[in-house]
């Protein structure tokens, strides 16, 4: 818990900067220690999830399940329930998705439904769990690229640009 | 910079339209070697192998339901009597 030493914030009140506060715990914006940390806070969940059976992919927050029956269903939510109330991760349960195979019954999940298929980890994830390139990524870089031309920055902002882009 | 990507193109779109790289056998066997976790920032995972494994147990179990969970500001808001739970039980102080 004290991996920030000698880090002071300042506030900007009525366009003056208030005196040094010091910063006691977390980590810096941009730790490299910050996914890690998460990757262990969301450990115990996963391994739960296991132990009942049901299938979890996780890449860091981006969490997936495959629910086979009605049970495995309710049992996800109870131990969702449970994380969120001992680790203080807030689940958008609005913004979640199912995504049921076709022809489907209906699991009762407090999840959004969607039929068509969904964006994840960067590839449009069907229903019938093929996944699709996302459409017009070609035609987009493409526009980009050209902009990006036209910008005057050095070789290292292009770069800069363009990894964070891809 | 036109030319590369009209070189480039097709290929792209042929190789991200079938399936993903590794076959499922080479995933599983990625995952017996390492313990289960997250696959992000650890050497050897990435998110071809965990586009993989989900679409493979969705093609082959032909039913169900995928949910794709979010969670709000997730970094954010790990309380730090948690973190120190999960520490200490896993031996890391």
């Amino acid at each position: 818990m004290e991996s920030l030493h000698g880090c002071t914030a300042h506030l900007l009140v009525n366009y003056q900067f208030s005196l040094p506060i010091p910063i006691r715990s977390g980590v810096w914006q941009g730790d490299p220690l910050a996914p890690l940390l998460f990757n262990l806070t969301i450990q115990p969940l996963i391994d739960q999830l296991e132990a009942q059976g049901i299938k979890t992919q996780a890449h860091a927050d981006d969490i997936a399940l495959h629910l086979r029956t009605k049970q495995e269903a309710a049992k996800a939510t109870i131990s969702l329930k449970h994380y969120e109330a001992s680790s203080g991760a807030k689940l958008n349960w609005e913004k979640s998705i199912q995504l049921p195979y076709q022809g489907e019954e209906d699991f009762s999940l407090p999840f959004k439904k969607n039929c068509c298929g969904e964006r994840y980890l960067g590839v449009m994830l069907q229903s019938n769990g093929k996944t699709k390139f996302l459409p017009n990524t070609l035609e987009n870089l493409y526009q980009n690229m050209v902009w990006w031309r036209r910008l005057w920055i050095s070789l290292s902002g292009r770069m800069a640009i363009v990894s964070a882009y891809l | 910079m036109l030319l590369s990507l009209g070189v480039i193109g097709p290929y792209l779109m042929q190789t991200t339209n079938s399936s993903p790289p590794l076959s499922t056998e080479d995933c599983e066997k990625l995952y017996a070697t390492l313990p289960m976790v997250t696959n992000s920032f650890i050497k050897g995972r990435n998110t071809h192998i965990t586009i993989a494994r989900l679409s493979s147990w969705v093609r082959s179990s032909q039913s169900g339901i995928t949910c794709l969970l979010d969670f709000e500001k997730a970094y954010n808001n790990v309380s730090h009597e948690w973190l120190n739970w999960v520490m200490n039980t896993m031996g890391l102080e």
